[in-house]
């Protein structure tokens, strides 16, 4: 059984799929078994990483042609990383795909399938809190709210929450809030300090961690990389997503999450 | 941006909700009706039926996705008589109307929305059309389904005979759009039950 962590947000820009990548990324490196899966049907995941939307086969391929989905798994160069791609989804088709996502069982078959082989699945989601979306809060233990830090998106986080307490009552009872992770914070701008300052002071279940906006996340972006595999001196917003990885897993641990293996350790010789 | 009413946000609601979702589900409901009654939101589904938990109805869908629960075509069924397995149809595809014909073309049984004319001529026309249509593929075996979409109307019927019994066909208008296994599973029940129905 995997913790099943859904990136939900009602806005666009957020940085879900920057933070779906990252966090996936980190966790690998901290040696759990990490599969992130790509449902936004723009295949946001596989264009983060500069492959083109024809590139990789996947989900979508699995729903025309019932592809085996552990064949549509990719294995990364990092040891504890795979990725299921979105796969070569045809942008005309979305509006079927986003009917499929919610009138069938395919995500709970598609997870039931793997989730024994992951410690950790987190899936990137579309923009907004349509069908897709919902799909996947039904079928998560988790989710994780990426609040980019301007007015916009603080004001539309009801919108949100409301959805998320709306499948908790009525379709997932097991679904529990990780936290709401802020991002592109800049502090020394007044705009980006207002909004964090309401946050800080008026909402609950706001992580410790935030993202800073950073030009890396850009050149990360145009290299089609994590920013932890960018070379040169190690990033520290790189060190942000470890230490929001190692905090998601401590909140699992308090929610009463599945911990795994991973976070047993063995006896080590010093000498 | 020292406008105090430009910086301002209304997070009240959100904290109210962040609230809830650290409490218990089971708990939340009991407030949950007080609170939809205060909801700030116009709840369009008030006004459109509830969508129901069902796997999706339309063609393309339906045949891309194998069920995943059982559903009531996969379950056996009894029928003692034509009415009862066209009133069974009809509840399961949502058809508006159902008749069976016997292998010379006559209605033994009709249910639902019936036409002035009666279901008479569709039938005759449908036992020449299956002959007809068989010789198409005169190897591929006996046809067991057909699938009409007109302008104005949809029709499926399904060829039902075994070795021991006669051919009957059972016709079913404006039926929801049925996946090719669910066609198979509804012939099935057909045919498993021919011999009891009378």
């Amino acid at each position: 059984m995997a913790n099943i962590i859904s990136v939900i947000s009602s806005k666009g820009g957020a940085g879900k799929t920057t933070v779906a990548l990252n966090l996936a990324v980190a966790l690998a490196e901290k040696g759990s078994n990490t599969l992130l899966v790509d449902i936004d049907p723009l295949g946001a995941i596989g264009l983060s990483l500069a492959k083109s939307d024809t590139e990789w086969t996947g989900i979508a391929e699995y729903i025309v042609e019932r592809y085996p989905i552990e064949d549509a798994i990719i294995k990364t160069k990092l040891p504890y990383l795979s990725i299921l791609p979105r796969g070569r989804l045809d942008p005309l088709d979305i509006a079927l795909y986003e009917e499929v996502f919610y009138s069938t069982k395919m995500l709970q078959d598609i997870l039931k399938t793997v989730e024994d082989k992951f410690q950790y699945i987190i899936i990137d989601t579309p923009s907004g809190l349509g069908m897709v979306t919902r799909s996947a809060l039904i079928e998560s233990n988790f989710v994780l709210i990426p609040l980019q830090a301007e007015p916009l998106s603080l004001r539309s986080i009801s919108q949100t929450l409301r959805v998320i307490n709306h499948v908790r009552e009525q379709e997932n009872v097991t679904l529990q809030l990780l936290g709401i992770l802020a991002t592109m914070v800049q502090l020394h701008q007044d705009t980006s300090f207002q909004v964090m300052k309401a946050v800080w002071g008026s909402l609950s279940s706001v992580l410790e961690t935030y993202i800073p906006r950073a030009d890396v996340f850009s050149v990360a972006s145009e290299k089609g990389l994590p920013i932890a595999f960018l070379g040169g001196k190690y990033p520290p917003e790189a060190l942000r997503f470890e230490l929001l990885a190692t905090e998601i897993e401590n909140t699992i641990q308090e929610l009463g999450g599945l911990t795994g293996e991973a976070n047993e350790r063995q006896q080590r010789d010093l000498l | 941006m020292s406008d105090s009413n430009a910086t301002s946000y209304d997070l009240l609601q959100a904290q109210q909700i962040l609230t809830l979702l650290k409490k218990n589900p089971c708990l939340i409901s009991k407030e949950r009706d007080s609170e939809e009654a205060t909801s700030p939101y116009s709840k369009l589904s008030r006004l459109a039926p509830p969508k129901q938990a069902e796997p999706c109805r339309t063609t393309d869908t339906a045949e891309l996705i194998l069920p995943a629960e059982p559903k009531s075509e996969d379950i056996p069924q009894t029928f003692t008589s034509w009415e009862n397995c066209i009133t069974w149809c009809m509840t399961l595809t949502r058809a508006e109307a159902a008749f069976v014909v016997d292998s010379q073309g006559f209605i033994i049984a009709c249910r639902g929305r019936i036409p002035s004319q009666g279901y008479e001529g569709a039938g005759a026309e449908l036992i020449c059309s299956i002959e007809q249509l068989e010789r198409i593929a005169p190897d591929a075996g006996r046809l067991s389904c057909i699938d009409l979409e007109f302008d104005k109307k949809r029709l499926v019927g399904f060829v039902a005979a075994s070795d021991e019994t006669a051919l009957y066909i059972v016709g079913l208008m404006e039926p929801e759009v049925l996946s090719s296994t669910a066609k198979h599973k509804v012939l099935n029940q057909i045919i498993n039950n021919l011999p009891t129905m009378d």
